[in-house]
């Protein structure tokens, strides 16, 4: 350390020798905060012997005493200096006096004058606070009167600090902000790293152009001349309603400062550049914040898309004239200042036979001194049905924020006629559907001839027709169904059915014969009166007439269990017909009772038989 | 027997020649203005002819083109979906109602089209319920037909082929049947509706004070979830709700 300070105090003390006492105290600060370490320091120039320092019992010691000297020779003459240093900290809030410290220089007993520290709460810090608290270490204030400023190496919240500007603490949502981040500076500011920017949570943020050159600017902050440094800008869009608060921002100063390192050699030593070194030192901003009202509702037009700022704008159209189904363009130019790059595709009102697609939007936005440019909106639109149209729906509406009233800008007129569109043009434009199959662009034609006319409502099916068409089948099949059954069942035996049958053809014959005797022809008569007889018993019996003898027929007879009696009978009348067939004129019986007792002969074997 | 078959001739002649009307005149009328490109003209002779009460296909399918011709791409297609209720699947008909639906604006992306669904309304639409009800009574006659068959016949050969057959015709009865049912069903319930305007705007709730939600361009197909006089509660292909006035709307 004395090393270190040995040019310094060559350098700036030997001017004082003359004048100042030889023996004086010094303080870093007279104003500090509780716990804030600061410097204090006895010096003797010259030689003495015996140095006494106050006690400190409002203070606490953190590091001394230190006690340096320093010897130097300027032209033959002699000089030396002591100094007893301590690092201390007020213990509390209030007004301490360092009490004078005593050296004997000869038989002269010298003494310093007391020193009132003002000590407060450790709260009500400078804004940035100390910068770098090694650094304090380092250094050795050497004026007498720090209130002077005199500059040093030490590099404090007064030396190096960063300030965030908002241009406004009270705006409207959308409305341009700009936020400026200032170095202020009193040390050597070589350069800025690990620059920490905020989220801008909440606004949209446009940065100024990113590679302009920080330039140093001299200010005046209350009575002290500051190098300051606007190394950062950023254009910011609250894009919600409410306090919104600015993230401090955090980055890390290079500062050039003085070395304890020895001059290499004795050109640096002239020079003076090996004494320097640059060092990083934090630095923090505050946060800032900022209160964000929503726009007025009242008087907002009906198309206002969200801009914000001051803007004109320009709208016109590629063609004059067009066929309808064919494309023309609409070009609408926005032109400004404020938030245009958030600004919404205009909702056009347009006529509804125009169909509109979505415009490409085209821009040009620069970011210096504030975010303006132009934005331009590319609107393909195809007109469905031809007509003369004046377009002069097409307002742009914007919120001026400095006359704070939403602004309209007029439609120009725009005139547009629209031609008769080709048929086939109509087709092609719609290349989301599919395409028509060959030779069927136009619809088929009309039906003529019969037309097949139906009273409306009519209805076939579940109808009682229909019904009926579907009960009849069903109820003949069921009846045809039914007769064949029987009729199989009636043909299982066919003997059955020849057995059946034979009194009903004896009877047919008979009745041939009734006719006969009608007529008195005896002969045909007894004929066919034989005949069925025979045939009437043959089928009966299944007997061929060839085996009709008379014993066979009251054989088969009896067997049948028909009685003694009809079978009688029945030989009886046969024989009578025989004898009558073969000589008629003999026959004098009456015809009528030969007929009467063969069909009670017939009835009577019938009966029997199914005994 | 001879006299059951004749009662049956003379039903089915019956039923087929019952409700045949004389609209000779107007019909001239209409398809001499059709081929003169007079199609105002036609389509207040087709009309005239719909207000008599008679209907039919070709007469929905020739007043649809007369529509069409005369640039009314909504009434072109709500006619021709009525006559596609009455015949489907009619070759003319579908190639016109494709024709027309390339035109209209509304391209609205279909969310369901299920296979099932799709499968069995082209079974039922494949017949008109006429044609079902025909097969129906073919498939029973036929069934019993060739019951008797297998009754009948002597030889195993015939009696195996009848019994198979019968039982087929006896499925396709049942077939008939249902899907005539379904079909009938379809034909009797309002489903759908055709925008007949240019364009109108559909709402969330049935008044004009409601907010409207979108708009619909003539000749869109929509759902129809309830009916009344005034106002009808569409649905689109895509899932989206509303209601439309129905004065707009074609129902069927």
């Amino acid at each position: 350390m004395i090393k270190r300070l040995y040019i310094f105090f060559l350098l700036v003390s030997s001017w004082a020798i003359a004048q100042n006492p030889p023996f004086y105290s010094q303080v870093s600060k007279t104003k500090v905060a509780v716990g804030e370490v600061f410097q204090v320091a006895f010096t003797l120039e010259g030689q003495g012997s015996n140095l006494t320092y106050p006690n400190f019992k409002e203070f606490n010691i953190y590091s001394g005493p230190n006690q340096s000297q320093s010897m130097s020779m300027v032209n033959g003459n002699f000089s030396q200096s002591t100094t007893i240093s301590l690092f201390i900290a007020a213990k509390k809030e209030g007004k301490f006096t360092i009490g004078p410290a005593t050296v004997m220089v000869g038989n002269q007993k010298l003494e310093t004058k007391p020193i009132i520290i003002e000590a407060i709460a450790a709260n009500t810090q400078q804004q940035s606070g100390n910068a770098n608290p090694q650094s304090n270490a380092n250094q050795q204030q050497q004026t007498q009167t720090p209130e002077k400023n005199q500059y040093a190496s030490e590099i404090s919240g007064e030396d190096l600090f960063v300030r965030t500007f908002l241009s406004k603490t009270k705006c409207y949502l959308g409305e341009q902000l700009t936020l400026t981040q200032k170095v202020y500076s009193r040390v050597d500011l070589r350069g800025f790293q690990n620059v920490k920017f905020p989220q801008y949570n909440g606004f949209w943020s446009q940065q100024e152009d990113a590679n302009k050159q920080v330039n140093l600017q001299q200010e005046n902050v209350n009575g002290v001349m500051y190098y300051v440094a606007e190394y950062h800008k950023v254009f910011l869009f609250p894009q919600q309603a409410g306090n919104l608060t600015v993230a401090p921002v955090e980055l890390e100063c290079i500062v050039r400062r003085q070395t304890k390192r020895q001059p290499r050699n004795i050109f640096e030593q002239f020079f003076g550049t090996g004494g320097y070194e640059d060092v990083a030192v934090k630095v923090k901003s505050k946060a800032v914040k900022v209160e964000v009202i929503e726009l007025p509702s009242e008087g907002k037009p009906e198309n206002f898309s969200g801009a914000i700022g001051n803007f004109s704008y320009k709208a016109e159209i590629n063609k004059e004239q067009v066929k309808a189904n064919d494309a023309f363009n609409l070009k609408i130019t926005l032109n400004g200042k404020g938030n245009i790059k958030l600004v919404e595709p205009l909702k056009l009102k347009l006529p509804e036979s125009f169909e509109v697609y979505d415009p490409k939007v085209n821009e040009n936005i620069k970011t210096s001194g504030g975010v303006s440019g132009s934005k331009t909106y590319d609107y393909l639109i195809i007109p469905r049905e031809k007509g003369e149209y004046i377009l002069n729906n097409l307002n742009f509406s914007f919120f001026d924020t400095e006359k704070k009233q939403y602004i309209t800008l007029p439609s120009p007129d725009i005139k547009l006629t629209v031609l008769e569109g080709d048929a086939s043009s109509a087709q092609i434009i719609t290349p989301t559907k599919k395409g028509v199959k060959e030779g069927e662009n136009d619809i088929r034609y009309i039906k003529t001839g019969n037309l097949n006319l139906k009273k409306e409502g009519e209805e076939f099916f579940s109808s009682f027709t229909h019904y009926m068409l579907l009960i009849i089948p069903t109820l003949l099949f069921a009846g045809t169904l039914f007769a064949i059954r029987q009729h199989i069942k009636a043909n299982s035996n066919l003997t059955a059915v020849r057995e059946r049958k034979a009194a009903k053809m004896a009877k047919q014959q008979l009745v041939i014969a009734e006719k006969h005797m009608k007529s008195n022809n005896k002969d045909l008569f007894f004929t066919e009166v034989l005949n069925a007889l025979h045939k009437y018993i043959g089928n009966k019996f299944g007997l061929s007439i060839v085996d009709l003898s008379k014993e066979k027929i009251s054989e088969m007879l009896l067997s049948r269990n028909v009685t003694d009696a009809t079978t009688k009978n029945v030989i009886e009348t046969l024989n009578t017909c025989e004898y009558a067939k073969y000589a008629p004129s003999a026959v004098t019986g009456d015809l009528q009772k030969v007929y009467h007792d063969t069909v009670e002969l017939i009835s009577q074997i019938e009966e029997q038989i199914k005994k | 027997m001879k006299k059951h078959k004749y009662i049956l001739i003379l039903l089915v002649a019956l039923t087929a020649s019952v409700h045949s009307f004389a609209n000779t005149e107007l019909q001239v009328r209409a398809e001499k203005a059709y081929s003169e490109k007079k199609y105002k003209e036609a389509i207040t002779a087709y009309q005239s002819i719909l207000k008599e009460g008679a209907v039919s296909y070709k007469l929905y399918y020739n007043l649809g083109n007369a529509y069409y011709k005369n640039n009314e791409l909504g009434k072109a297609i709500y006619n021709y979906e009525l006559a596609n209720k009455l015949k489907p699947n009619n070759e003319d008909i579908k190639t016109n109602l494709r024709i027309a639906n390339e035109k209209t604006l509304d391209d609205i992306e279909s969310k369901e089209n299920f296979f099932l669904g799709a499968l069995k309304s082209g079974l039922v639409n494949s017949l008109s319920t006429t044609g079902w009800a025909w097969l129906s009574i073919g498939s029973l006659i036929g069934c019993f037909a060739l019951a008797l068959l297998f009754f009948i016949s002597k030889h195993i050969a015939l009696k195996r082929l009848g019994f198979f057959v019968s039982i087929l015709c006896l499925i396709s009865f049942i077939g008939s049947m249902v899907l005539g049912y379904a079909a009938l069903n379809n034909k009797r319930q309002t489903k759908f509706a055709i925008i007949i305007i240019r364009e109108t705007k559909i709402h969330e709730e049935p008044n004009t004070t409601s907010e409207s939600k979108f708009s619909l361009h003539e000749g869109t197909k929509v759902k129809v979830l309830e009916t009344n006089t005034d106002w009808t509660n569409i649905k689109l292909e895509n899932g989206n709700e509303g209601w439309l006035k129905t004065t707009d709307v074609g129902l069927f």
